[in-house]
């Protein structure tokens, strides 16, 4: 029997509205769903903090870059660290070229003149022999306290043994070339946190569930002046803004409407991106 | 932002059914339709607030989504598939109300963009153009899988018929 187009058009019509194409959906599913979600954007922001850090790496060697070449100079390049408690002495800033101590160099590295742009009024110009204004600013203490070395009992350059040794679990594992990622809780950590571990340098990046605070007090609702102060040497990246916690690390704070939404940690030296 | 997922079950909870009866349409099969659904929802999910916002309709991105993803999906696994047809009588397939119905066995041995058009065609009466939009092809090639469904779920019919009657047609 040859069945014309008509009447199989007729017939897909017929079939598609079958009420037996219905299927019940399973009680839970809808839980299911919206938690499967969830996991997936946490894992995205963890994918994109991670490919934060490629950036942030180009842009720390590129300044480290400037760092040697302006110190040969024996121009400021230290400026930035000098608007906090740690003042260089003024012979450091005087040689190759007369100090402004009331101006930031037009020369001097990108991060003095992000931090302290010539003329923008919410941020005080680098004062040398001044201590300058960050305690103005009201410290942020919600949220757990990302320190500068780590995050409670993790530690930066942690190999994964170590970290497990710390009381702390690594669930949700998301293994990459070199690096992992994975949710960290535990006794051995203030709040749950995804953290990246390299096979070759350990514990790299970790990021808390929550928004954390530094010990400068930077954390939830920070804006990005306030961070610009309290860590002169910060840069806008997308997103956010990095500011070194030591010489070993970063901060990252990603911006939102509110200020800082998220605060992450990350090792300088890593492998992870890229 | 709890809100958004909030607003995001509500929507799964009110489109689940008629999301998980489509998706049995274009897999062709409960199980298949469950995985689509769910994957393709988790992943719109996951940015719900933008889809929400700059789409527009929602339950039409998703939609497009699902035939995207099948198409996508079948392509990489069309192999396993294909032999996987061939035992009909096998004991694990789980059960299908359509499986002695030869329309719906030979919507199965249409290569997955033939049937996904076949489906936005008759299930969501889309136009060749809307078709064409929702898997980003032109409309030329819309009407030529269009056309070659057709031609071949007419042969396909016209040999289960052939065997029912046992005259050897085709």
């Amino acid at each position: 029997m040859n069945i014309s187009e008509d009447e199989l058009e007729q017939r897909l019509r017929a079939l598609f509205a079958d009420e037996r194409l219905d299927l019940p959906p399973p009680p839970d599913a809808g839980t299911v769903i919206v938690d499967g979600a969830r996991r997936r954007r946490r894992r995205r922001h963890v994918v994109q903090a991670v490919a934060g850090v490629a950036a942030a790496v180009v842009a720390v060697s590129g300044g480290l870059t400037m760092v040697r070449l302006h110190t040969e100079d024996g121009t400021a390049v230290i400026t930035a660290d000098g608007t906090g408690s740690s003042v260089k002495p003024p012979e450091n800033l005087t040689q190759g070229r007369l100090p402004e101590p009331s101006t930031p160099g037009p020369t001097s590295t990108q991060s003095i003149q992000v931090s302290a742009p010539p003329g923008a009024p919410t941020s005080p110009p680098p004062r040398p022999s001044a201590s300058s204004s960050p305690s103005a600013l009201a410290a942020v203490t919600s949220g757990p306290l990302l320190a500068a070395d780590g995050f409670g009992k993790l530690k930066l350059g942690m190999s994964e043994a170590d970290v497990i040794a710390q009381t702390v679990t690594l669930s949700d594992a998301q293994a990459g070339a070199s690096c992992t990622v994975y949710k960290a809780q535990g006794n051995g950590v203030p709040a749950s946190a995804s953290v990246v571990i390299s096979k070759a340098a350990g514990l790299v990046v970790v990021t808390p569930d929550v928004t954390a605070h530094t010990a400068e007090g930077v954390g939830a609702g920070s804006t990005k002046d306030q961070i610009l102060a309290v860590y002169p040497a910060a840069k806008a990246e997308p997103g956010g803004v990095a500011a070194p916690a030591n010489a070993a690390a970063d901060y990252h704070f990603r911006l939102g409407e509110t200020g800082v939404v998220q605060t992450s940690l990350m090792s300088v030296t890593q492998d992870c991106a890229g | 932002m709890p809100g958004e997922f909030v607003d995001f079950g509500d929507f799964v909870q009110a489109t689940l059914p008629g999301l998980l009866r489509y998706g049995h349409a274009l897999t062709g099969n409960p199980h298949d339709a469950a995985d689509l659904v769910q994957t393709v929802l988790e992943k719109i999910g996951s940015r719900w607030a933008y889809v929400h916002d700059k789409t527009g309709d929602p339950l039409a991105y998703v939609r497009r989504s699902m035939a995207n993803a099948h198409v996508s999906r079948w392509r990489r696994t069309r192999r396993e598939n294909l032999v996987a047809d061939l035992p009909d009588t096998s004991p694990h397939v789980p059960d299908d109300p359509f499986e002695h119905e030869p329309l719906w066995r030979a919507l199965r041995t249409l290569p997955p963009r033939q049937r996904a058009v076949m489906v936005l065609r008759y299930y969501e009466g889309l136009s060749e153009a809307e078709i064409a939009g929702a898997l980003g092809v032109t409309q030329g090639t819309v009407k030529s899988q269009a056309s070659k469904a057709i031609a071949s779920l007419r042969m396909k019919l016209r040999q289960a018929d052939g065997e029912g009657e046992g005259s050897g047609a085709g």
